[in-house]
Order: structure tokens, then C-alpha cells, then sequence
């Protein structure tokens, strides 16, 4: 006997559902009782919900309030976020996602100033304001979460909130960075004011969406190209600004390949999102309160131990303050040193010793395969680190130009068995193992 | 000399079918191993067992014997076992026999969705899955009862209050 689409099993009919847009299902849900009953059936919300918005377990709108159901749940952003290809709108919301998850778990302070995203009025607002269209990427971001409220109007709260930038940052000597995400309003006073000072910027384009307000470090959005830059140490001189993303990634128009557009904050908060997740960086220690951008895994940073002297290093790119006519000083380049002794103590000469003291360091910077830099020094930043079996890990920064990259930092510690000031056995060298200095495809 | 294995429609008509084309069916797979080489299959009609065994030779054939670099990439992309089924179907030439195969009224097509469920055959029941899905997409109400012979079981007030209830999924970007 012949079946009617009515007739066929819940399964069948339910499965067919499921292949459908939203709005398809809303037409079928006109058709008849049967197809109404199917099409309105929660689970089919439910599956339209995670497939469009990634939004599984409970029925959340766009604030994040309970609908009574995965449909109301569904109504709700799709009236919120129509405007924009809904493939995007999933993809920024599970990049948001990601990294609020990976805060709360890791820095919650940090993803407590993360604030609720703006409304489209607003983003019209800002456009109008500045003179520029928004690519729809940047825009459906700032829809989801409208930046950090970490600026507000109390100096002393201000600098308690500096550290908690959520793309996070390095401190080497009196060169301090964190770079926060700004909040809508604060693009458009920040791009007001950069633009006013650099005339090279006042082509109504760029928008200032990251910045670090220690030392002066600013991510600017080319709106016209999706691309973004981060300015060196000419910016307020001439604009001279670097591309933080692979170029080729950035594309403002779906094309016959790809579907949806993709810009540089979106690419670059994905990376960010995947070094978390990768453990690339974190936190320094569990109870510090900012994210550290001194790579923590290989191939970035190095790993020797020797005679129970463990050394990691890693180096970050420090675009601030590098110069792209700088000569010797082009590519400016921050090192942090970690040295720890393992719990079995200081191995040598077939002794074991409870502690041992550096006494100098040895280094040997290659740029493109040139050595540039040969140095030997008492000390490391005027100290003699004494390591004791077990312990947390004695770390310092300091930091390299080199006039070219590749390059690369490797050398060697001197260290007595004891301590300096009552040494137990001859001295002995710890090997640095060698890092890796180059320009990074992305920036932060 | 290949296998044979027979398969018996619901009216009585039997089918001498290859092994590697029968076992595209789970069902018949998993069967035929507790050593029985005769299925009855009383829910199957032998019009529709007709269609089912052609799809299935089809892809036996497919996934045996890669005719195509795509279709090789396919198979060595899958799993190792003579039958795959890697979702979506890659091989260009394939997909365009499966889009003639499927061009068929909406009647039969729902006989062969539910005797492909029934054998368990997941690439066919997933093919007429997505032409019905077809079949709907971008039609208004009406045209989708038009297209599935459905009568319209609403009063004026219900199909008023659905349309206003629904319209908020036709505001487009």
C-alpha cells in the first residue's frame, strides 16, 4: 500500500524535519495537524538550536535567560542575529564560548569583566560615530560580548584591573604589557583619539579594538580589508603598523569556496582561543591573576636539564617595540628563563648536592644564522638564583633586538654545587637549549 | 564464482542477489552470518525489493572496485572493511546516478525509505531523506500539501493564527 508524508513513522518523518531550515520547518508546521504536531515537536527545536546557534543542554536566549522552550530558544536568536549568516553568528558564539569557559576554569576574575555583547542599534550607533562600516564578523562578535569592563573611572581600581586583560600579555624590566579587548564605547574614543594623533590613520577605516595601557600597545581593524595590525614603536610617528594574521585567512566577501566571511579579530581570537586551549599559554602559576604570553610548550620553548638543573625557555615577539627600519633593532624580542632544580637534587661527578647557586651566564644570539651577540655576565637581572630540590621555578625575563629573524638565543648558566658564598664542589655549566626567535604568523 | 544469496519480496517474487550487493543491508549481513542464504522479506513488495537491489549493486560495485581517483580516496578515507559508508558521497559520478535513481514520485520514494530502514541500509534511507527534504524546502503551505497530495485539516482561524504564530521565521536578513 502506497505512504503519504503524513503516514510515514514518527522516525522517518522526524528525520526528514531534521534536515530542514528553521523556516522550512515553520512552513511545514502550517500544512496540516499531523505535520503541525511533528514540526513543533521540542526535540526538533532542540536540534535546530545546536546546529544553528551551538546551543545545547538548556533553552538559553541571547542574554542568557531560560526560554520555556528549545523553540522560544530558537525565536529569540534568530530574531536577535538574523541580520547575519547564521553559520557566523555559530561560529563567533562557540569562539566566545570557548574562552569564557576556559576563564571561568582558569582566571575567573578575567571573565568576570567580560561584558554581555551590545545591541545592533548600538553597533549602528558607533559606525555612524566613526564614519566606518564594521565587517559583519567584528560586528556579531561585539553582538555576543561588548569587550571588558576594565576602564572604568578610578585610577587606583584601573590599576588593579590592568592585569586581567583577557589576550593577556609580559613584563620584562620596565616594559609592562596586557592587552584588554575594548568595550564598544571605548573603539570609538580610542580610535577618535589615535586618529587625531596619526594622521596617516585618519582615512575613516582603522578601528582601535585591543590595547594595553601600561606601555602603549594598540590592535587596529582595517574595516575596508578585515585585517588586523598592531602598532610598533613608530605608530604615533607615522602609523607604522604589522599584520597580526596570515593575510591569506582574511576574506570580507563568502565566496564559491567558502560560505562565510572571516576577519582578522575573528581569526585572531580563535588562535588565542586554541593556544589556551593548548596550553601554549596560560597563567603563570595557578594563583596569579593574568594570562602570560611566554610560550610554555614545544617547539617554543626549550627544555635541557643538566646535572639535575632543569632550564625552559621560551621568547615572545615584541612588536611595540620593534622598528621596521630599525636596523640592528628591528625585531624586538622578550626572553623568560625558568630554571628549577628536579626533587633528586644536583647530580655531579657521581655526588648528589641539596641546593646550587648560579654564578654567571653565557649567551649566543644568532640572527639568520649570524651570531650577533656573544655575551658572558655575572648574575641574570642582578641576581644569583639559588635552587633548592623541588621548588617552584626561579623566573626572569630580559629581552633581544635582532636586526633580522630567524633567529635564535641559546648559551649556558655557570653554577656551584651548594651555594656561592660556601661552595661544595667545582663549578659546572647548565645548558640553555636553544629557542627560537621569529616574527609570529599571528600576533598578540 | 561469487555468492549467491536470495532474497524473497513480500509476494512471493525471489531475487538471486550477489553477497557484496545483499550486504550494502545490514540487516541481510548480519543474517545471513547465522548461515541462512534464504530472506524472506514479507514487508518488502518485489516492485520496491527491485529498486532496493539496484541501489545496491550500484554501490557494491562503488565501494569494491574504485573507479575514480575521488572515489578511491573515498573508500581509503573510510574504513577498512569492503563496504563503506563514508557520508557524503564524494565520487561526482555517483551522486549524479543517485540523483537519477532518486527521481521518483514522492509515493515511491516513501516505499523505498521504509524498506531501506527496514534492511538497514543508512546511505540509501539518508538519499530519499534528503530528496523529500528537498521536496519541501523554500514551498509555502500550500504548495507543500500540493506537492504531497495533503489535505488542509485546518479551520480559517487555525491556519491564520499558525501563519501569524510562524511568521517570525520568514524575516530574512
Amino acid at each position: 500500500m502506497a505512504a503519504g508524508l503524513e503516514s510515514l513513522g514518527g522516525f522517518v518523518l522526524e528525520s526528514i524535519l531534521f534536515k530542514l531550515d528553521a523556516k522550512h520547518a515553520a512552513a511545514a508546521a502550517c500544512v496540516s495537524t499531523r505535520l503541525r504536531s511533528a514540526a513543533s515537536d521540542d526535540a526538533l527545536w532542540r536540534h535546530f538550536c545546536a546546529r544553528d546557534f551551538a546551543l545545547y543542554d538548556r533553552p538559553l536566549d541571547p542574554d542568557g535567560a531560560l526560554c520555556p522552550s528549545f523553540k522560544g530558544a530558537y525565536k529569540s536568536w534568530f530574531g536577535s542575529f538574523s541580520m547575519y549568516p547564521l553559520s557566523l553568528v555559530k561560529r563567533a558564539k562557540e569562539c566566545w564560548t570557548s574562552i569564557r569557559c576556559w576563564l571561568s576554569d582558569n582566571c575567573p576574575e578575567i571573565s568576570d569583566t567580560l561584558r554581555k555583547g551590545v545591541s545592533e542599534a548600538e553597533i549602528q550607533q558607533a559606525e555612524k560615530i566613526l564614519g566606518v562600516k564594521l565587517p559583519a564578523p567584528t560586528k556579531v562578535l561585539y553582538r555576543l560580548c561588548d569587550g571588558q569592563e576594565t576602564f572604568t573611572t578610578n585610577a587606583a581600581k584601573n590599576k588593579y584591573l590592568a592585569d586581567l586583560g583577557i589576550i593577556g600579555g609580559y613584563e620584562f624590566y620596565e616594559h609592562l604589557v596586557n592587552v584588554h579587548l575594548l568595550p564598544l564605547r571605548m573603539v570609538v574614543s580610542q580610535t577618535k583619539n589615535l586618529t587625531k594623533e596619526v594622521s596617516m590613520l585618519t582615512m575613516p577605516k582603522y578601528i582601535v579594538v585591543a590595547a594595553s595601557f601600561y606601555m602603549a600597545k594598540f590592535f587596529c581593524l582595517n574595516c575596508s580589508s578585515g585585517q588586523l595590525y598592531v602598532g610598533t614603536s613608530n605608530l604615533l610617528e607615522n602609523g607604522e603598523m604589522m599584520p597580526c594574521v596570515p593575510g591569506e585567512l582574511v576574506r570580507l566577501k563568502a565566496d564559491a569556496n567558502f560560505d562565510m566571511p572571516q576577519d582578522a579579530l575573528l581569526l585572531w581570537l580563535e588562535e588565542h582561543n586554541r593556544r589556551l586551549r593548548s596550553s601554549m599559554i596560560k597563567t603563570r602559576h595557578p594563583s596569579s591573576r593574568s594570562i602570560c604570553l611566554f610560550p610554555e610548550t614545544s617547539p617554543y620553548c626549550s627544555v635541557a636539564v643538566t646535572n639535575g638543573v632543569q632550564v625552559r625557555a621560551s621568547a615572545v615577539f615584541v612588536p611595540e617595540a620593534s622598528d621596521a627600519n630599525g636596523g640592528e633593532e628591528s625585531y624586538y624580542f622578550s626572553y623568560s628563563i625558568r630554571m628549577s632544580l628536579l626533587p633528586e637534587g644536583c647530580m655531579l661527578d657521581g655526588v648528589y648536592y641539596s641546593s646550587c647557586q648560579l654564578h654567571s651566564r653565557h649567551w649566543i644570539i644568532r640572527s639568520k644564522d649570524t651570531i650577533v651577540s656573544n655575551v658572558h655576565g655575572e648574575a641574570v637581572i642582578g641576581q644569583y638564583p639559588l635552587l633548592l630540590p623541588g621548588e617552584e621555578e626561579f623566573v626572569y625575563q630580559s629581552c633581544t633586538p635582532v636586526p633580522g629573524v630567524p633567529g635564535s638565543v641559546e648559551g649556558s648558566f655557570t653554577f656551584v654545587p651548594g651555594r656561592l658564598s660556601r661552595p661544595e664542589g667545582r663549578q659546572f655549566d647548565v645548558k640553555v637549549a636553544p629557542f627560537i626567535l621569529e616574527k609570529p604568523e599571528y600576533i598578540f | 564464482m561469487a555468492k549467491m544469496i536470495k532474497l524473497v519480496s513480500g509476494d512471493g517474487a525471489e531475487f538471486e542477489v550477489e553477497e557484496e550487493v545483499a550486504f550494502q543491508s545490514k540487516i541481510i549481513k548480519d543474517i545471513v552470518a547465522d548461515a541462512d542464504d534464504v530472506i524472506p522479506l514479507p514487508t518488502v513488495s518485489s516492485k520496491v525489493l527491485i529498486q532496493v537491489i539496484e541501489y545496491c549493486r550500484k554501490h557494491a560495485a562503488v565501494n569494491s572496485f574504485p573507479l575514480s581517483p575521488s572515489s578511491s580516496a573515498a573508500a581509503a578515507a573510510s574504513s577498512s572493511s569492503s563496504i563503506s559508508y563514508s557520508k557524503p558521497v564524494s565520487d561526482p559520478a555517483l551522486r549524479a546516478w543517485d540523483n537519477e535513481f532518486v527521481k521518483l514520485n514522492n509515493s515511491s520514494l516513501f516505499d523505498i525509505v521504509i524498506a531501506a530502514n527496514y534492511l538497514d541500509i543508512e546511505e540509501l534511507v539518508d538519499l530519499v531523506l534528503e530528496t523529500v527534504a528537498d521536496r519541501i524546502k523554500g514551498k509555502q503551505a500550500q504548495e507543500i500539501r500540493r506537492q504531497f497530495n495533503i489535505e488542509n485539516d485546518f479551520t480559517p482561524e487555525e491556519e491564520e493564527a499558525l501563519r501569524r504564530e510562524n511568521s517570525w521565521a520568514f524575516q530574512n536578513n
